[in-house]
């Protein structure tokens, strides 16, 4: 019986959330034919024993898909920021490296 | 009616101005209100409450709480039959009838109890050594047997006629058992201002206050107490609870028993009521539970558990003996010989220690209590019950046979081997308690975070020190919550309570041998399922050795007390067998749930009706006054077909689409999933979503868009159309739209956010409805005046704008079942009116209303894919629409669709399936097979060539098997099936290897299930109309 | 324009329910059908539409989830970072004007008022008959008025505002329609042990 802190709606049960697993991959961009990319985000997945950095939709509440850090081993919920926030950042870091 | 011959003529917590009559199998005896079923049967000198699960022996009640192995029960009766029910914890009721179980025919007189004969047949591991490799048939011959020996209370088929409840609550601290340390927790918490919620699994709160009889100060202390809690209104107090599990994120499982103390409940109240309480923090205080002592024959009735004793003795003033003999190795069970003695029994006490203190010794000759200190109880002796004790010597630091020193005679046998203190809930969180030496108990290690532990379940003796325990957890439970005890206002709670009497330590003592020149008795470890100490030393000498393999092997602990008596006495034989220290052989793992919970009260009120709550159409109600049959898509409750008096089924789907091709027809289509996609960029979304383009789609216009995994597997498809420049009205399937939706949204959010597009579901805004068939547009004119609905006004795939009068309306001229057809949206609420409107201006047009079941065999006929085609395993190639994926843009799934085997020429390919010789029967899931491997197979087995059969399963004597000679996979598999009204024969759409190029081909289509095998044509999957002419009809 | 049908039609019957008490511990009231309509903004400019809305509407938006802003019949939900309902009973010409007026670069509008079917739940019990389903912590300090939450009761996705009352304890439950007669046949059972009184839709 996971709680999850919605950054939006505050500490919520597990019910209200749609699991959606590994958070850690990053989408290719949607040009990039090469499989081996697409492979490797679409099925290779770590599968850590502690921290474990995971998608979840708040799919009850305000809909927003998160980024939450929970470790495998005691199922303590780390953080939790919402993806989109990850999202922008990580295509500012694209930027900066371009 | 029976005297209640061992009742106490005064004393107990008993109310005897309400005397409650009671039936026990079949016999009527009379308690008090304030009784147990166990403590009524005590005051009545019932003994003989059971037989055990394997050898049928006799057996009586052992204890006075949850931990009870033999006092099991059925109650009730008919639709409130429950069986397995502890005898200790049902609370007496007028008119409560129980029976005693596993027996048979009577408890008194056991045919099975023979069993005991042949004990060795059920040692550790039989079912393994009997029921496994060579011998395994033997289980055929001895099933009905063992079934019938081993077991508890019979289930009932007859459906609960009870309820039960849900409920979620939440506070800053919950305290889980209100005995001092929990009252004193609760209250000095509640005093700060937190939030608290007391839970007692007793119908009283008090814990052993409760059975502490003449204990200095305790009824007192309780009493102030109480009057304290009640004058707290933020400490909410809940009775007849069981905290029963404990999972992540501080939320913990309760059991409310609300009316398991009456006959039946008062009217719409619940029998039981299951809570989900989440809590910032936790103190436990659940006290301790006294261990049995191993010795041969410790399974009498009549031996019961010292600290039961006193309880029986204090709290119910109940006289479990006369003639007592107590036995020990500590200090707690002198109380009980205190006890029996004040209230008119012989006692003998025997303690396996030669020294205790001088106050002790001092206590029980002046009680005129017998001592015989550094001896044992060597067994126990006796049939239906005890009669007697024999008493060996004994040295704990050299357990070793010895002769028999003396025999005791007696009626009862008061046990204890010392206290474990309960702690389940966070052995459920992953702390499990270590051995410790000092106390011969298992204890906590670590503390997880959020909890703490108070009184007897910290190992706290005694009412001062409880008392202070509670005090300081509770202090720190309102630190932790942010009250630093300002304002906080009370009396000190341990005040004026006297220190504990000086104790002399416990001596752990594991089993007792065998006295020398007797026979050996079973010595019961776990009495519920059975496990004797030889059990233990056989799984040892098999090679059994570790806790969790013992366990499983012997099945110790693993009844429904899940060993709660047994466990730590199991671990010191083990220790002893092994020649290590008992912290080397480990603990097994706590599991919720800590006592035994029904299935209906997890159930809770999701059963019947509210087993999962349905998704009605606007025009539901007006489907059901029709007589429609409904069938399920996800949860939404669509109409499959509408009976004419007295027509089936099949009768009903294929007059409906023979109507809906003839002449028109209406189907309600609002289950279907609806997206508003909004945006300056929602052309380009839809464009990356899609395999087809979607930018230059003109406003005005409807397009079928089909969308892929990231995989490349065809997700789901549906009618997208450009209601604005930024505006677009996405349709789903009606299974697909929640997964659609979340899609979406993860891909705006995560990928590309910087996309300004926002998705909203507004499946619940707009009620559809399709109308379609030849005269679909006569229809539609009759009740829409401001569109132009001519094929210049609104051409195939037009989106329009309108009204039919008052009402708002969307049309799109688009068509599943291949007709000239269009779909009308209108907001929900105004649904029901404009259906009505439709219907009336049909009733002129000769249109009938269908179902789901018309509309798929319309699609077949035309070869559209749905849910059987759009199966989670099928690429955009296979469905015959890879032309549709556009080679301009890039879409989610594109890349990965052109793997090695997604791109495979042999995948199999959409076709349309027929029966070849007109015979046989098509069946969605058969398995498509070539002919030619049937007969190879079929050769190279030297055996006859299998024809076409089809042998009904109705047939006695019919077994599923593999008669059609097929073996696995095939090379396609039939998806959707109907009846082609318009064909006037069966067809079927499915995937096959090699897709049109087969057409014409004859293959097999097999069915394991049934043995069937059907011969079939590949077809086109387009039956009807392939040049969609009728579009335009 | 035609009246909305409630997606109770069939099956509300007002009255008693349940056990009977002097004073029932929970009243049930379906709500006629209400304007209800949706803005989602954008990152870069939510924040002026805001200003905006406050300026013109004389009502401020709420800046957390979880809030409502009323101004006479009017409030504003924030139901999502950059996403906004606006509930009323009447139909405010000042707000579809504004919201008319937006382009799709200041902010998209959907019209969602026949989509939820609302539900007034008010009394001493009406907690606890909530609490039958909702995982939401209701007390007064958790849950004050002027609140709502988006939750789930019984597998049903659920809004629950709090209203501002200084004798009792009301909520109004926006379920969504497809699902309102399973969420009131499920309530009805939670009250009737309580005693329940439905009253006239109102």
């Amino acid at each position: 019986m996971l709680r999850i802190a919605c950054p939006y709606c505050g500490e919520r049960d597990y019910i209200e959330f749609l699991y959606a697993g590994d958070a850690a991959r990053e989408m290719p961009a949607l040009s990039d034919t090469d499989i081996d990319r697409w492979t490797d985000f679409v099925f290779f997945r770590d599968d850590p024993k502690g921290e474990h950095a995971e998608y979840w939709q708040h799919q009850h509440g305000c809909r927003q898909w998160l980024k939450v850090i929970r470790d495998t081993v005691t199922h303590r919920v780390i953080s939790v920021t919402p993806a989109i926030e990850a999202g922008l950042q990580a295509d500012e870091d694209k930027v900066e490296v371009a | 009616m029976t005297r209640q011959s061992n009742r106490l003529q005064s004393g107990g917590r008993i109310d005897r101005s309400k005397p409650l009559s009671f039936s026990f199998d079949g016999k009527t005896y009379q308690g008090y209100a304030g009784d147990t079923l166990a403590s009524a049967l005590v005051a009545n000198g019932v003994r003989l409450v059971g037989r055990s699960f394997k050898y049928h022996r006799p057996r009586g009640i052992l204890t006075a709480g949850i931990e009870e192995p033999n006092a099991l029960v059925t109650m009730r009766g008919g639709a409130r039959h429950e069986p397995n029910v502890a005898a200790t914890k049902a609370e007496l009721y007028d008119g409560l009838e129980a029976v005693s179980q596993n027996r048979w025919p009577s408890l008194k007189h056991d045919m099975m109890s023979v069993v005991g004969l042949f004990s060795k047949l059920f040692a550790a591991g039989f079912y393994y050594k009997t029921f496994m490799g060579p011998t395994r048939g033997a289980w055929m011959v001895y099933e009905h047997f063992i079934r019938k020996a081993a077991g508890m209370g019979d289930p009932t088929t007859v459906p609960d006629a009870d309820t039960y409840e849900k409920a979620h609550g939440f506070c800053d601290l919950l305290v889980v058992g209100a005995g001092p340390a929990g009252l004193a927790a609760a209250i000095t918490a509640g005093r700060r201002g937190l939030r608290v919620i007391l839970v007692e699994d007793d119908a009283q709160l008090g814990g052993s206050l409760l059975e502490a009889g003449g204990d200095a100060g305790a009824g007192e202390w309780l009493q102030s107490a109480l009057i304290e809690l009640d004058a707290l209104p933020n400490v909410r107090v809940m009775t007849r609870t069981c905290v029963f599990g404990a999972y992540d994120g501080m939320t913990f499982a309760l059991i409310e028993r609300v009316s398991d103390h009456l006959k039946e409940p008062a009217p719409f109240q619940p029998r039981q009521r299951y809570w989900r309480i989440r809590a910032e923090r936790a103190i436990l205080a659940s006290g301790q539970i006294e261990r049995p002592l191993v010795f041969g024959n410790n399974d009498l009735p009549g031996v019961m558990l010292a600290g039961a004793v006193r309880t029986y003795v204090n709290r119910h003033a109940a006289l479990p003996g006369r003639k007592a003999v107590v036995f020990t190795n500590n200090d707690s069970a002198y109380a009980t010989a205190a006890d029996l003695r004040a209230a008119g029994a012989d006692v003998s006490l025997v303690d396996v220690r030669s020294h205790i203190s001088g106050d002790l010794r001092e206590r029980m000759n002046r009680s005129g209590v017998e001592l015989h200190l550094g001896c044992a109880v060597g067994r126990a002796n006796g049939g239906r019950q005890v009669a007697s004790v024999d008493i060996v010597p004994f040295d704990p630091a050299r357990p070793a046979r010895a002769a028999i020193r003396t025999r005791l005679t007696c009626d009862l046998l008061a046990v204890s081997g010392g206290w474990t203190p309960t702690l389940h809930l966070m052995g459920q969180r992953g702390a499990k308690p270590v051995y410790d030496e000092a106390s011969a108990a298992l204890v906590a290690n670590t503390i997880p975070e959020g909890f703490d532990i108070a009184g007897g379940a910290a190992g706290e003796d005694g009412l001062k020190a409880s008392v202070a325990g509670g005090v300081r957890a509770g202090e720190a439970a309102a630190k932790a919550c942010g009250q630093d005890g300002q304002g906080a206002q009370g009396r000190p709670l341990a005040d004026g309570l006297a220190d504990a009497p000086e104790v002399t330590p416990i001596t752990p003592v594991w089993q007792i041998p065998h006295p020398l020149n007797t026979r050996a008795r079973k010595k019961f470890v776990d009495l519920q399922h059975d496990v004797g100490a030889e059990d233990l030393e056989l799984a040892q000498r098999e090679g059994y050795v570790s806790v969790e393999h013992t366990k499983r092997y012997t099945t110790l602990g693993m009844a429904n007390d899940q060993g709660k008596t047994s466990n730590l006495n199991a671990l010191g034989i083990m220790a002893g067998l092994r020649g290590q220290p008992i912290a080397e052989v480990g603990t097994t793992t706590f599991r919720p749930p800590y006592r035994p919970v029904s299935i209906g009260v997890l159930t809770g009120p999701e059963t019947g009706l509210h087993f999962k709550p349905s998704r009605r159409s606007p025009m539901h109600d007006w489907h059901e006054a029709q007589g429609a049959d409904f069938t399920t898509t996800g949860l939404w409750l669509r109409p499959w077909y509408f009976p004419n008096p007295g027509e089936t089924r099949a009768e009903a789907y294929i007059r409906e689409a023979a109507h809906v091709r003839r002449a028109v027809g209406m189907v309600d289509v609002s289950s279907l999933g609806k997206i508003d996609v909004q945006g300056p960029d929602a052309a380009e979304f839809l464009n990356r979503v899609y395999v087809n383009g979607f930018k230059k789609l003109p406003v005005g216009k409807a397009r079928y868009g089909v969308m892929l995994r990231p995989d490349g597997i065809v997700m789901d498809d549906g009618t997208t159309s450009r209601i604005s420049q930024d505006h677009y009205f996405m349709t789903t399937t009606t299974g697909g739209a929640g997964k659609v939706m979340s899609h979406l949204e993860f891909l705006l959010q995560t990928a590309w956010p910087d996309l300004r597009v926002h998705v909203t579901s507004v499946t619940s805004q707009w009620a559809g409805m399709a109308i379609a068939g030849p005269r679909s547009r006569e229809v539609l004119e009759g009740v829409i005046s401001d569109i132009d609905l001519s094929d210049e006004g609104t051409p195939f795939m037009g989106v329009r704008h309108g009204h039919a009068g008052d009402l708002p309306v969307r049309v799109l001229r688009i068509s599943f079942s291949g007709e000239r057809a269009y779909e009308v949206y209108t907001p929900a609420g105004y649904g029901m009116a404009l259906w009505q409107r439709l219907l009336e201006q049909g009733k002129s047009c000769d249109m009938c209303v269908y179902g789901v079941e018309a509309l798929g065999a319309l699609r077949i006929e035309k070869g559209h894919v749905a849910g059987g085609e759009l199966e989670g395993r099928t690429t955009l190639a296979d469905m015959g629409l890879g032309r549709m994926a556009s080679t301009k843009k890039p879409f989610i799934g594109g890349a990965l669709a052109q793997r090695e085997g997604m791109i495979d020429p042999d995948r199999p390919q959409l076709v349309g399936l027929e029966l070849a010789n007109g015979a046989g029967t098509l069946r969605a899931g058969a398995i498509l097979c070539d002919p030619a491997a049937r007969y190879t197979r079929a050769i190279a087995r030297g055996g006859s060539i299998p024809e076409p059969v089809a042998p009904n399963p109705a047939d006695k004597g019919f077994t599923p098997g593999n008669g059609s000679g097929h073996m696995g996979h095939g090379i396609g598999f039939v998806s959707s099936v109907t009846w082609s009204p318009e064909l006037n024969r069966n067809i079927a759409l499915g995937y096959v290897s090699g897709g049109m190029a087969r057409k014409g081909e004859q293959i097999d289509a097999v069915f394991p299930m049934y043995d069937e095998l059907t011969a079939v044509r590949v077809t086109s999957p387009h039956f009807v109309d392939p040049e969609g002419e009728r579009l335009h009809g | 324009m035609a009246d909305a049908l409630s997606a109770l039609a069939s099956v509300y019957d007002a009255g008693p329910v349940g056990v009977t008490r002097a004073t029932p511990g929970v009243t049930l009231q379906e709500r006629p059908a209400r304007n209800l309509v949706q803005l989602s903004g954008w990152p870069e400019n939510f924040d002026t539409i805001c200003d905006r809305i406050a300026a013109l509407l004389g009502i401020r938006v709420p800046v957390d989830c979880l809030t409502v802003t009323t101004h006479d019949d009017l409030s504003i939900f924030r139901v999502g970072p950059m996403r906004l309902w606006f509930v009323s009973d009447t139909n405010s010409t000042r707000l579809s004007e504004f919201l008319g007026t937006l382009e799709a670069k200041d902010g998209v509008v959907t019209e969602i008022n026949h989509s939820r079917t609302v539900l007034r739940i008010r009394g001493p019990e009406a907690r606890t008959v909530l609490n039958r389903g909702l995982p939401i912590d209701l007390e007064n300090g958790a849950f004050p008025e002027h609140v709502f939450v988006q939750s789930v009761i019984h597998h049903i996705p659920v809004l629950v505002h709090r209203l501002a009352s200084p004798d009792d304890t009301v909520f109004d439950v926006y379920v969504p329609r497809e699902y309102a007669r399973s969420f009131w046949e499920w309530l009805i059972n939670a009250a009737e042990p309580l005693g329940g009184q439905v009253l006239e839709v109102c």
